[in-house]
């Protein structure tokens, strides 16, 4: 009797545990708190407003990913921090899951990389998470995952995963009347963070205010830069959260260029707090700059 | 009995894997370090240090780094470590081979990755110049507890080999093997900064003739990618005792050696600090020196221009001024500093 209650018990609680996620982006950890809903716990190692590229591997990081049961990386080498989080948590059981797994990359070098070209990543742009579409994968890739570890779920993650996929949908026939004005237009980003934005919405990069992915801006290239803009006519310059503004003040003093601050990842400014309010956002604040 | 199967098996796979055609991550870190004291200047420049790494199998991987110094040192092997992260139960690693044990703070981290240059000259006398590293097996636990909690326990094959450095002759022993322990924890203090602080202690095996224990404490605060703050010190205790007759020990040595640095980070690639180290009985003469240091990397973690201005007092010696230079490169993934 007594094992027999015990035993029910342990069904219990096996049929509540909640499957613990960490994500290495706040895009992710999003995503799959969407996909989970309440069946999983879901952590970010990096805050959204944090360069993904220099994440600082901490002891506490390794102590969030001890006691998970899947850890959803954002490959193609911009997370390479998360392998040494990874293996510091010594959790044998962990499912590492590459989020790019099913993404089409953008920008794959075609000769040689080397540090000449900056901090270039061999394997393709790595922000794929900007475009909708790759969104969409992302979530797949996730459902996917927390069904095989959860089965007895499966359900929920298939129907989460249709409510998700319908919340994008939604959006794109929204975007495509809101923010047709887009299309076409001509920006300065400080980063190249965005080709896979650019691509879905239309937007075209001139130049970037790094001389090189991850080089500081030299006076020469700021010249250039000024240049540029008097010639083509350039009104925005879009950039990330974290990166200093002592280059685009410069400019737009130089210039009369605006300077916007985009949300790279959830979280990144206000408003941001999901994925879908995260496009939304950079979208809405572009259309702004740009309508002006 | 069952650690020991699974790590002969980690070891068993990785021979099983060895026609794989995967290249380890190859990485070269050079040097260029110039320096001048006593109206004499000096100029190195092929310390090189050359790193393969990889995992041999899912469960084990393998850090090798090989090291020239000077340009009149060959170059040697400086650690060879097959670690075992994630393949253990109870939240256990395991590393074999040539390593450099988790005693103190200082003691594993290699030296291109100091902003001061050189290794504190009390730490150098504790844990020798080249710091404390052996054929040895170390297991580190990483506790069932909310919070980071290390106990790493070490078996080495040689003890600290202390260099006595006196103007003229350098005297050297290599004791036998030794054991050594280190309890570490780790705090977040909210989103941008952290403390972590450990204790350690060593001892030879075959006699009580050394012992050392030590006292870190870390803190850094970094609240965006352009500026942080760390503090670190550390604080080291020496003990040795002679056996005059059966069972009668006498004490005969006592130091008591450490350093404290602060190093800021400012503007993305500068970085400045001051550093101080005491000993209580360097050479039987209270040590004491004071630096301030500057660091430029203008490529983020790949290039790196230090410069360090050091005052030394030595019991009743003359006081003496050091003055070093530094030029850092790196290739490849084991990058020359932290950024």
């Amino acid at each position: 009797m007594k094992s027999r209650f015990i035993l029910i018990l342990l069904m219990a609680y096996s049929l509540n545990a909640k499957v613990n996620v960490v994500a290495s982006l706040t895009d992710m950890a999003d995503i799959a708190r969407q996909i989970g809903g309440k069946n999983v716990s879901v952590v970010s190692i990096a805050r959204g407003n944090q360069d993904p590229h220099y994440v600082e591997v901490l002891p506490s990081s390794m102590i969030k990913v001890k006691k998970a049961d899947m850890y959803l990386m954002v490959g193609m080498e911009l997370d390479q921090w998360a392998e040494q989080i990874i293996d510091g948590s010594r959790n044998r059981h962990l499912r590492i899951v590459d989020c790019s797994a099913r993404v089409k990359p953008l920008n794959v070098p075609t000769r040689k990389v080397d540090a000449s070209m900056g901090d270039i990543h061999p394997n393709g742009n790595p922000h794929y998470w900007l475009s909708p579409e790759n969104g969409k994968l992302i979530a797949q890739t996730i459902a996917v995952n927390l069904q095989e570890i959860d089965p007895a779920h499966s359900n929920e993650y298939e129907r989460n995963l249709e409510v998700f996929l319908k919340s994008i949908d939604d959006l794109e026939s929204k975007w495509g009347k809101t923010y047709e004005i887009l299309r076409g237009q001509s920006l300065i980003y400080y980063h190249d963070t965005w080709p896979y934005f650019n691509e879905y919405f239309g937007l075209k990069a001139v130049v970037f205010i790094e001389p090189k992915p991850g080089i500081m801006p030299t006076p020469t290239h700021l010249d250039q830069l000024i240049r540029i803009i008097r010639d083509q006519e350039i009104s925005v310059i879009a950039m990330e959260p974290y990166f200093s503004t002592k280059a685009t003040d410069y400019l737009k003093q130089k210039t009369g260029v605006q300077v916007v601050k985009m949300a790279q990842s959830v979280g990144a400014q206000q408003n941001t707090e999901s994925y879908q309010e995260m496009l939304t956002y950079n979208l809405e604040i572009l259309k702004e700059a740009l309508s002006k | 009995m069952r650690i020991i199967n699974i790590f002969i098996f980690a070891i068993l796979v990785g021979s099983l894997n060895a026609q794989t055609s995967v290249n380890p991550d190859i990485s070269v870190i050079g040097q260029l370090l110039g320096s001048y004291a006593a109206d004499e200047i000096e100029l190195h420049g092929s310390s090189v240090e050359l790193a393969f790494q990889g995992y041999v199998n899912p469960f084990a991987r393998v850090d090798v780094y090989l090291h020239k110094h000077m340009d009149s040192e060959p170059i040697g092997v400086e650690e060879a470590v097959l670690s075992i992260e994630r393949g253990l139960p109870l939240g256990l690693a395991l590393r074999t081979g040539k390593l450099r044990p988790d005693f103190g703070k200082i003691n594993s981290l290699h030296m291109h990755m100091f902003p001061q240059i050189l290794l504190p000259e009390p730490v150098a006398q504790m844990l020798g110049e080249e710091k404390w590293g052996s054929s040895g097996i170390e297991t580190r636990w990483l506790m069932p507890l909310l919070w980071y909690s290390n106990l790493s326990l070490a078996y080495l094959q040689e003890g600290i080999s202390t260099h006595h450095h006196v103007a003229v002759e350098e005297e050297e022993s290599s004791p036998g093997p030794a054991i050594s322990g280190r309890y570490s924890i780790f705090f977040d203090l909210g989103n941008f900064s952290h403390i972590e602080t450990g204790i350690s202690t060593y001892q030879l095996v075959d006699d009580a003739d050394q012992k050392v224990s030590g006292f870190d404490l870390k803190y850094k605060w970094r609240p965006d990618k352009y500026r942080s703050l760390i503090w670190e010190s550390e604080l080291f205790y020496k003990t040795a005792f002679s056996e005059l007759d059966e069972g009668v020990l006498e004490k005969h040595s006592e130091v008591l050696a450490g350093y404290t640095l602060v190093t800021y980070q400012f503007k993305k690639v500068w970085n400045a600090g001051t550093i101080f180290d005491y000993s209580s009985d360097l050479e039987d003469l209270k040590y004491t020196s004071s630096g301030i240091f500057m660091g430029f990397s203008p490529a983020e973690e790949s290039t790196v221009f230090r410069l360090f201005i050091k005052g030394i007092q030595h019991g009743t010696e003359k006081p003496q001024f050091l003055i070093q230079t530094q030029l850092l490169w790196s290739l490849g993934p084991h990058k020359a500093h932290k950024f």
